[in-house]
């Protein structure tokens, strides 16, 4: 009989990981360009525009190139797992910073931006059928991932996101993103191109997160090193 | 009739448009890419003689950088000119070339690269003593552009699926006469001809980045030199950094940056220099040299957002020489503006006995002003 608990505990637990695996299949490809467009919304309504590529490979790589504003032109930032590095133009050498730290101001910090797959850094610790959607409650599988925890829902027939809190390990609830707008990016790649993210510690302020194109490509494992940091560009090319 | 309702249309549609909308054709990639600024640094000083007398010093910047891309080939120039003046004390123009290179990627794994470049070794953010191929760093101005050496260079660069997950390696060849490279001739290799080679070994092993770094010339004594980065945290690194020049001096740094919760970053370093001056030569010294001394700590402190004001960020730095124990203190902000702006400003205080390093400085404090247009 307890073979039999075992077994069935087993299985669940199985079942609740691979749908984190399914969710994050359905919202990038295992290795894929993008372009983004990150808007910081103030109270007043005014506005600030960043775009970005990025590229991503497997479950743990990921680079990220500012195209505008002209401020931040050329920035760049990779991620390998839990190492994340920044390079300036003109300043010199790239360095190491914290996937907590904020690169453009505004609500969104480098982990949002630089964002792996969600089944690498948390694990499934409950799953509800709801009448309108999945609830997942996720727990991070270290305690460098930026959020303790994550609380999910997901659309039951796209199995895409609709809306995740993001906790402190003192249960501080930091933001909260809204997924919108399901798109065909071709591919099969059918996801929200939209995430609005708004926060209880930027009172008024809001900022959305727009893919603009998403395109399966195999990138080399070089592609994600420092000395290629600085060459982000020939990525694009 | 037709014209009103199509434009009707056109106008209802572009009201009603997409709040979210991305138009990808601004994001297709060009065969070249620029960018650049224009800036205006002015000081107003306070001089030490006096205390009623100041100087204005203002400080004009521009820098135009281009790449160009064709097949595996990349090139790139980065120039700048610069204009300094005081009323009737001084005025200079400057015209450097940073860079001026072009690098070939055969392919993911090697590369070679002729010309200008400015490699920009090492770990530390104030001081670089790895750095044997670059000109120094200023600690005043850390984020600095700099000018390139002349130089030839070979790398390699492979990834793995293991504890060690990226290796690379440079072979660096570079030139020193009256003719090329001429500060490295007059600095380094003591106005004799030179040929210097410099090889890297750079290791991305447990999350750790480490570089070995050795220096051979026919001229002067080799060099060996050692730094590392690590994240002991998310939110704390640790970075070090280690030069010798054989049988004769060394050096090191030793350095943290820590991030708070509510965004305070701290950078702190502690430099040592076995070849550096205690106080009493200090006392005596005539150098215009700047960081003259055996030893200092610099420790900068950021505010990212206080209040929660979006693109503004509040400092203070301390450089403190601890020989003499003088030093200059500096508080500041800054702000980005939405229209490719940036300014700083700050109040600098240079404080010490009469004859320490920052106590016998000409200038006593000073309000700087910076003005950055990026493009």
């Amino acid at each position: 009989m307890k073979i039999l608990i075992l077994l069935i505990t087993l299985s669940l637990a199985l079942i609740a990981e691979n749908i984190l695996e399914t969710i994050d299949r359905k919202l990038t490809p295992v290795s894929a360009q993008m372009y983004k467009k990150l808007i910081n919304i103030e109270p007043d309504g005014s506005k600030k525009e960043f775009t970005l590529f990025q590229a991503k490979k497997d479950k743990d790589k990921m680079v990220s190139l500012f195209l505008s504003p002209d401020s931040e032109k050329g920035r760049a930032t990779l991620r390998v797992g839990d190492n994340m590095w920044l390079y300036i133009p003109n300043v010199g050498r790239p360095i190491r910073i914290t996937s907590m730290q904020s690169v453009v101001g505004g609500v969104f910090n480098n982990s949002d931006i630089m964002k792996l797959d969600f089944s690498t850094e948390y694990s499934v610790e409950k799953q509800e059928q709801k009448e309108d959607f999945i609830l997942l409650n996720l727990k991070a599988k270290k305690d460098t991932v930026s959020y303790d925890k994550l609380i999910m829902q997901v659309n039951k027939k796209t199995l895409t996101p609709i809306q995740i809190e993001c906790y402190t390990s003192t249960q501080m609830l930091i933001k909260t993103l809204y997924y919108k707008k399901l798109t065909n990016f071709g591919d099969n790649i059918i996801r929200p191109a939209v995430v609005e993210t708004m926060s209880p510690m930027y009172k008024g302020y809001k900022s959305i997160m727009i893919y603009g194109k998403i395109l399966l490509k195999n990138f080399p494992d070089e592609a994600f090193t420092l000395d290629a940091l600085a060459n982000t560009s020939d990525l694009r090319r | 009739m037709l014209i009103r309702v199509l434009l009707f249309i056109f106008i209802s549609l572009s009201l009603f448009a997409d709040e979210y909308e991305f138009d990808i054709a601004e994001v297709e990639p060009d065969p070249y890419e620029y960018s650049g600024y224009l800036r205006v640094d002015d000081k107003v000083q306070h001089l030490a003689q006096s205390e009623r007398t100041y100087q204005n010093y203002l400080h004009l910047e521009a820098l135009f950088n281009f790449n160009y891309f064709y097949d595996i080939f990349r090139f790139k120039t980065s120039i700048m000119a610069t204009k300094d003046s005081i009323k009737d004390k001084l005025s200079e123009s400057n015209f450097p070339i940073n860079e001026l290179y072009v690098e070939a990627k055969i392919n993911m794994n090697h590369s070679i690269l002729i010309g200008k470049e400015s490699l920009q070794w090492g770990k530390g953010y104030f001081f670089n003593p790895v750095a044997f191929f670059d000109r120094n760093k200023d600690p005043l101005q850390p984020t600095q552009t700099r000018e390139g050496l002349i130089l030839n260079k070979y790398s390699y660069n492979k990834s793995f699926n293991s504890n060690l997950k990226n290796l690379s390696f440079d072979i660096v060849y570079l030139y020193a006469s009256e003719f090329i490279n001429k500060d490295y001739y007059n600095l380094v290799t003591r106005q004799e001809n030179s040929n210097n080679i410099a090889i890297r070994l750079y290791l991305l092993l447990y999350d750790t980045d480490i570089d070995f770094i050795y220096n051979y010339s026919d001229v002067v004594k080799d060099k060996i030199g050692i730094d590392f980065s690590k994240n002991i945290k998310t939110n704390f690194e640790i970075h070090g950094e280690f030069a010798k020049e054989i049988d004769e001096d060394y050096s090191y740094i030793l350095g943290i940056r820590y991030l708070t919760d509510f965004e305070l970053t701290i950078i702190s370093e502690y430099l040592y220099k076995s070849g550096g001056l205690n106080k009493e030569e200090i006392k005596t010294s005539t150098s215009i040299l700047p960081f003259i001394a055996k030893d200092y700590a610099i420790t900068l402190i950021t505010q990212k957002e206080p209040f929660n004001w979006l693109y503004f960020s509040a400092y203070f730095k301390n450089m403190i020489n601890l020989q003499d124990f003088s030093q200059q203190n500096k508080i500041g902000f800054g702000y980005i503006f939405k229209n490719n702006i940036d300014i700083d400003l700050s109040y600098n205080v240079n404080s010490g006995s009469t004859f320490s390093e920052f106590g016998k400085k000409q200038v006593s404090d000073f309000i700087w002003l910076r003005m950055t247009w990026n493009f």
